[in-house]
């Protein structure tokens, strides 16, 4: 059961994800980036990593491709689609898309276990890790998104003062 | 899912009726609405029409199904049709999240010749062990409902709406998940369950080594977080986009909003969304800050003794939550027929400088005093 939803997921996904880069309009393709991330979180809640599939709904699916949606549903998409499909638009970025996909691939093949991880990730697990191991990263992160916050709010203030 | 065929057909039959019985409330709900105005504003309400005006459900519902079904959009058709949909399904799934009463375990039995059991029936839809974190996330999707029928209605004023409703969406989202940070921290889990049992027998806490018990309050979660249930209770009436919050609906300014183009069975359907959104507000209220189906000062031991089965307990217990659980209801509706709505800036002053401040100083206070008072 878990094997059919897991490869019924991952179909999904890599439909979506295709339409998402496919689609004509693109806040279609914003709502089929939010379709798969949905369905990523399936995936990690058939992993059993219940605690990471609600992160994943919460900050993907909930806040970050929300805005994206919202924002691309505002302009008028009357001309952009045309030029945005020219062949020859293609060429880097699937240059690009190739290089990083041989490079996934070449880590998956080398490095990880094969055996899927049944082990189940409480939160618990989860706070420990992120705040003994990985302290510091985590640290650099929330700096990092701070120091964001502050850019957005000072550029946005640049006309009036 | 379940162990054998059996548990999985009870389960498969309980999330039916979980889901059919939270639609089915819907129209209940809408009568209480009509009835609770009537009272708050000194008029009689729906009175006519069968016993307390009750069969004028009947007409309430018959109507729209009855109506055309119209397209308003030819270019967003699929978006049109499956943004009603969209809005009925995170309350609905949340709703089978939360217990509404003790699990009781099943011995071992034989039927049909088959040896069955045993058993623990939950008396929820499905028992998570990280539910919060589910609810939170399955209802932060409601926002992609909303902005699929402003969009898709390929009118002015239903964008708009959307647009006001996807941005007070997220942004009260951020003080409703922070103010129950304090919650957790306090019973020190993300389990439902879990969390109603803590909240059990009278209030009790250590202070500085000394074990604290106050007999004459129960160890309901308000009386440790009543700042955290303000701000949770606030940001569950944005997100139900309620009076005083329903600046998306505003009608005198946006007609009716996200939903101006829609008709009969589909603007039900936004209904039934809506009115779930208020169940599961209330039900979660009820569960984080107000001892779900506990009934102090009786404790479960104390009623298995004088119930004698631990079915009827159960389903004593479950009028209890079910109590709890309408008068909650009825807060909601008091509030909207008793305030006034805000202006969309004075929304977003309170969701960002007031309420988000305060539920942090909230988290904050409440992890210094678990760690400095026990």
């Amino acid at each position: 059961m878990d094997t059919v939803l897991f490869y019924l997921f991952s179909v999904l996904i890599l439909w979506t994800a295709f339409k998402t880069i496919s689609h004509r309009h693109p806040a279609y393709g914003a709502l089929y980036l939010a379709l798969s991330m949905i369905l990523l979180a399936g995936i990690f809640f058939l992993m059993g990593a219940p605690f990471l599939a609600g992160l994943q709904l919460i900050i993907y699916a909930g806040a970050v491709i929300v805005l994206f949606v919202m924002v691309l549903m505002l302009f008028d998409f009357k001309k952009e689609p045309s030029y945005f499909f020219k062949p020859s638009g293609w060429l880097w970025p699937s240059f690009l898309f190739g290089l990083f996909s041989g490079l996934i691939s070449l880590m998956a093949f080398s490095s990880l276990p094969a055996n899927k991880n049944t082990e189940f990730f409480s939160g618990a697990h989860i706070a420990i890790k992120l705040f003994t191991k990985y302290v510091l990263i985590f640290e650099i992160i929330g700096l990092f998104l701070l120091v964001i916050a502050i850019g957005v709010v000072a550029l946005s203030r640049l006309d009036k003062d | 899912m379940g162990q054998d065929i059996f548990e999985f057909s009870i389960n498969f039959v309980k999330l039916h009726v979980i889901l059919f019985s939270m639609i089915g409330l819907v129209p209940f709900m809408v009568w209480a609405e009509r009835r609770v105005s009537a009272l708050i504003q000194n008029r009689l309400g729906p009175n006519r029409y069968g016993p307390f005006g009750l069969m004028q459900i009947l007409a309430d519902l018959v109507k729209p199904l009855m109506k055309e079904d119209f397209v308003k959009s030819k270019q967003h058709k699929a978006l049109y049709y499956i943004a009603p949909i969209l809005a009925v399904v995170p309350p609905a799934l949340v709703f089978g999240a939360i217990p509404f009463s003790a699990p009781f375990s099943i011995p071992a039995f034989e039927l049909w010749g088959f040896f069955l059991g045993p058993y623990t029936f939950h008396f929820q839809a499905f028992h998570l062990n990280t539910a919060v974190v589910f609810a939170l996330g399955i209802s932060s999707l409601s926002a992609y409902a909303l902005l699929a029928a402003g969009w898709s209605s390929e009118s002015k004023y239903p964008m708009l709406g959307a647009l006001r409703a996807a941005a007070q969406n997220i942004s009260y989202e951020l003080a409703l998940s922070l103010s129950l940070v304090g919650v957790l921290l306090l019973f020190n889990s993300l389990d439902f369950l879990e969390i109603i049992r803590a909240q059990n027998g009278p209030l009790s806490f250590s202070f500085f080594g000394k074990n604290v018990v106050w007999s004459f309050l129960p160890n309901w979660g308000i009386f440790y977080q009543p700042l955290g249930a303000f701000i949770f209770f606030v940001t569950l009436i944005a997100e139900c986009n309620r009076i005083p919050f329903d600046l998306p609906e505003a009608e005198a300014e946006l007609v009716s909003g996200y939903h101006t183009e829609y008709g009969g069975i589909k603007l039900i359907l936004f209904y039934i969304g809506e009115y779930a959104h208020i169940m599961v507000s209330s039900a979660l209220m009820v569960t984080f800050y107000f001892g779900g189906f506990n009934l102090y000062p009786w404790t479960k031991d104390s009623l298995l003794s004088f119930f004698g089965s631990e079915i009827m307990v159960s389903l004593f217990l479950f009028m209890v939550f079910l109590l709890k659980f309408f008068f909650f209801i009825f807060v909601f509706m008091w509030i909207r027929w008793s305030l006034p709505r805000f202006r969309y800036n004075q929304l977003m002053d309170l969701g960002w400088k007031s309420l988000l401040p305060w539920a942090l100083f909230n988290t904050v206070m409440t992890a210094l005093l678990i760690f400095f008072a026990n």
